[in-house]
C-alpha cells in the first residue's frame, strides 16, 4: 500500500513523462491513479489525431511519435532515381514489335535446313565461311563499363 | 520439392511452399507418389463388354458391345458407403465394392453400326473441347488387288464402306457421319487419322489422299482440303479446262509432283561444280526416278495447322504392320503453299537428330490441351532420356537403330495415356510388361510393380493381372491383358483375355 506522498509524487512523474519521449514497451503501473493519468493521455491524442484512430492498442502511447501524413506530400509522385545509358548498342529498333514465333521450334530446323540444302552450293562456298556469322553484334566500345 | 515422404507433412508444406515458375503442376504431381491404387477387386462383375479407354479427360469410359455394333459409355465415379457408428480403416469395403456399377455409370448405349457393318473397336479419337468421340464402323475387308479405274492404286485391300461417326458423349447424339466408299483407311489403332485440336486428317491409302477435315463445335465434319492427287484446290478444275488429256495419262498426283521436284532441286544443288551436274543428277535422281514414283504415302500427322508430316514406303509395307525396317522417307509438306519443305530417308542422320532433340513436337497438340504436355518422353524426362542413350549405345548399327526409332513418327494420336502413375519423372516400371501405349500385352503371373523413383526400394503399389488365385487352369493358357488407366483418379481397369475363357476384369483403386 502506498503513501499518499508517494501517489502524489508518482503523479507528477508521470505527468511529467508524458511530456518527453516514452519508450514504445514503457510499462504503466498498475495503480488507479495511473489509470486516471492514461486517460487523459489517451484524450489529448485524440485529440491530435492519431495515425491509428480509433483503434484499439494494448498501449496508446506506442504510436504517439507517428504525426499523421502531411496530406499534400504524396510519395507516389516522387521521382525514382534514373539511369542514363552511356551508349546507344543496345536501344532496341523503333518499330520493333516482340510477338512469339508461330512455327515451333522443330519447324524453324526443317526450314532452315531445307534452305541449306536447296542453297546452291558454288565454288565460293569456302569464303562464304569466312564472313562472320553474327554480323549483327558490334565491337565493344573503350569506354564500355567494366 | 517437398521435403518429405509423408501426406500430411506435404499438405502442411503444401500451404507455405512457392514453386519455382511455371513448375507447380509438376510440384504437385508429386502427390501421386502417396495415393496410389493399393486395393484390387478381382474379378468384378461387369457387363461383357470390350472396354476400349478412358477418355483423356477422364470423364468417359467407352466401350463397345460384343457383337462389335453397340456403343457403350459410362462416367467414372467412385464408390461411396456409410457405415454405423465408428468406422475403422481396417473394416472391410461392403459387398456395394465388388460391383462395377459403384464405380461407373451408365450413360447411354448406341448403336452405330448397321446389318453389315462392324465398329473398330482398336479405332477411337477424343475430340477434347467440345467431348466429342470419333468412332470408325466398317465392311468387310477385301483383298482386290486389281486396280480400278478411278485412280486406285494396286496392292491395298479394299473396304465397300467406312463411315466415320461423330459422337457428342454427353448424351449419345450422332452428329455428323463422313463416310468413304471402296476405300481403305488404316483403322488399327487410329493410325490412319491424326486429331490436331480440330483438324482431322485421314490417308485413305487406296486412293493416295489425305482428308483434312474440321471438327465444328456444332459438330459437323466439313472437309477443308484434300492432298494426293491435286494441292490447291483450284487444280482439278484448272487442269480439266487447259489440259486437253484424257484422266489416267500421264500426269502424276500432285503431291508426287512436289515431292520429285523438290528432290530435283536438292539433287542439282548439291552438286556444286556445273560440269558435273547433270552427271551427279542423273547418278542420284533419275536412276532412281521409278522408285520415287512408286512411293506411296504410308502415314501422316499434323505438325502444326499448316504442316503435315508424311511418311512415304513401298507399297507392300503401308498395310501389313510389319516391323520390317525397310526403306521409308519422311516429307514435310506445308499445306498453305503446297510446297514441300524437307524430305529424309528414314535411316538420315540428321532426321534422327531431330528426333532426339525435339521429339515433344512430334507428339502435336495445341496448347490448350494440358493433360499431354504432361506425357514422358525422352525430351522431357532425363531418365527416359538416359535409357535412349543406353540403347543407342548398345545397339551394334547406327543406322538400324535409327530405322528402329523412326519407327514411331509420325506420331499416332492419343496412344500414350496421360496418366501420371507412367511418368517416369514419378515412377519406375518395366516398360515390356506395362507402359502408357495401350496394346495388349502378354500377362505374366507376377504383379507388376511400380516403384517410386525417390524411394528405390520402396514399392508402392504393385498390379496384379490374373485373378486371385492364379486361374482356373494354374496359368498355363497364353494370356493377354490391357491395362484402362484413368488418367487422374487413382483407378485402374485390367482386362485379361485368356483363349476359349471369359475375361477377366479387375479394378484396382485407392481405398
Amino acid at each position: 500500500m502506498a503513501t499518499r506522498p508517494q501517489i502524489a509524487a508518482e503523479k507528477k512523474k508521470k505527468i511529467e513523462i508524458t511530456n518527453k519521449t516514452r519508450h514504445p514497451y514503457q510499462t504503466n503501473n498498475a495503480t488507479k491513479l495511473s489509470h486516471k493519468v492514461r486517460e487523459i493521455e489517451i484524450e489529448r491524442e485524440r485529440e491530435m489525431g492519431s495515425l491509428l484512430g480509433d483503434w484499439p492498442s494494448f498501449d496508446p502511447h506506442n504510436f504517439s511519435q507517428l504525426r499523421p501524413a502531411d496530406p499534400t506530400a504524396q510519395p507516389s509522385k516522387l521521382t525514382p532515381v534514373t539511369y542514363h545509358p552511356t551508349h546507344n548498342r543496345t536501344i532496341p529498333p523503333p518499330n520493333q514489335v516482340i510477338t512469339t514465333e508461330s512455327k515451333n521450334i522443330l519447324l524453324r530446323q526443317f526450314y532452315q535446313k531445307s534452305e541449306e540444302q536447296l542453297r546452291p552450293k558454288t565454288k565460293r562456298a569456302a569464303s562464304e565461311s569466312l564472313m562472320p556469322e553474327h554480323s549483327c553484334k558490334q565491337p565493344r566500345g573503350l569506354n564500355s563499363d567494366a | 520439392m517437398f521435403r518429405s515422404n509423408n501426406l500430411t507433412a506435404r499438405i502442411f508444406e503444401r500451404q507455405i511452399l512457392t514453386p519455382r515458375p511455371g513448375t507447380s503442376i509438376n510440384l504437385f504431381r508429386h502427390f501421386y507418389e502417396n495415393v496410389c491404387p493399393s486395393h484390387t477387386v478381382h474379378d468384378i462383375d461387369c457387363p461383357d463388354l470390350s472396354f476400349r479407354k478412358f477418355t483423356d479427360d477422364g470423364q468417359f469410359l467407352i466401350g463397345f458391345s460384343r457383337n462389335h455394333q453397340d456403343l457403350v459409355v459410362y462416367r467414372p465415379s467412385w464408390l461411396n458407403y456409410s457405415c454405423k457408428g465408428e468406422c475403422p480403416y481396417s473394416l472391410d469395403l461392403p459387398p456395394k465394392a465388388r460391383r462395377f456399377d459403384s464405380f461407373f455409370r451408365h450413360l447411354f448405349t448406341i448403336s452405330l453400326a448397321s446389318a453389315n457393318e462392324f465398329i473398330c473397336k482398336d479405332f477411337f479419337l477424343y475430340v477434347d473441347p467440345y467431348r466429342f468421340g470419333l468412332f470408325a464402323t466398317s465392311t468387310a475387308q477385301v483383298n482386290d488387288n486389281a486396280a480400278s479405274a478411278d485412280g486406285a492404286i494396286h496392292g491395298v485391300p479394299s473396304i465397300e464402306k467406312i463411315t466415320f461417326h461423330l459422337v457428342r458423349l454427353d448424351d449419345g447424339v450422332v452428329l455428323d457421319e463422313k463416310a468413304f466408299y471402296n476405300d481403305f483407311v488404316n483403322l488399327a489403332h487410329s493410325t490412319g487419322a491424326f486429331l490436331y485440336d480440330d483438324l482431322l486428317c485421314i490417308v485413305s491409302l487406296r486412293y493416295q489422299t489425305i482428308h483434312i477435315l474440321q471438327i465444328r463445335e456444332s459438330g459437323n465434319l466439313v472437309e477443308v482440303r484434300r492432298i494426293g492427287p491435286y494441292c490447291q484446290e483450284d487444280d482439278e478444275l484448272f487442269l480439266q479446262s487447259h489440259a486437253q488429256v484424257s484422266p489416267g495419262s500421264s500426269f502424276l498426283p500432285g503431291i508426287k509432283q512436289r515431292l520429285l521436284s523438290f528432290i530435283f532441286r536438292k539433287t542439282w544443288n548439291e552438286e556444286a561444280d556445273q560440269s558435273m551436274r547433270v552427271q551427279h543428277l542423273k547418278k542420284k535422281f533419275y536412276f532412281h526416278f521409278q522408285d520415287y514414283v512408286d512411293l506411296i504415302i504410308w502415314k501422316a500427322q499434323f505438325l502444326d495447322r499448316h504442316h503435315l508430316l508424311i511418311k512415304f514406303g513401298s507399297v507392300d509395307g503401308g498395310v501389313s504392320r510389319n516391323t520390317d525396317q525397310g526403306l521409308s522417307f519422311f516429307a514435310v509438306y506445308n499445306m498453305e503453299t503446297t510446297e514441300v519443305v524437307t524430305f529424309y530417308q528414314n535411316s538420315s542422320e540428321e532426321m534422327y537428330s531431330f528426333f532426339e532433340r525435339f521429339y515433344d513436337f512430334f507428339n502435336s497438340v495445341s496448347r490448350n490441351t494440358l493433360h499431354a504436355q504432361y506425357i514422358s518422353s525422352h525430351k522431357n524426362n532425363s531418365h527416359a532420356l538416359n535409357q535412349l542413350l543406353n540403347i543407342k549405345s548398345k545397339s551394334g548399327s547406327f543406322s538400324q537403330f535409327v530405322k528402329k526409332m523412326m519407327l514411331t513418327i509420325p506420331y499416332t494420336c492419343q496412344s500414350h495415356s496421360p496418366s501420371p502413375y507412367f511418368d517416369l519423372s514419378l515412377f519406375r516400371y518395366d516398360d515390356k510388361l506395362i507402359s502408357a501405349i495401350d496394346r495388349h500385352r502378354h500377362s505374366t503371373e507376377h504383379p507388376i510393380k511400380f516403384i517410386s523413383l525417390r524411394q528405390p526400394n520402396v514399392v508402392k503399389f504393385k498390379i496384379k493381372p490374373g485373378a486371385e488365385g492364379g486361374g482356373p487352369d494354374g496359368g498355363r493358357a497364353k494370356k493377354v491383358s490391357s491395362f484402362l488407366f484413368h488418367p487422374y483418379l487413382p483407378l485402374v481397369l485390367s482386362i485379361q483375355q485368356t483363349y476359349m475363357q471369359p475375361t477377366v476384369v479387375n479394378l484396382h483403386f485407392k481405398r
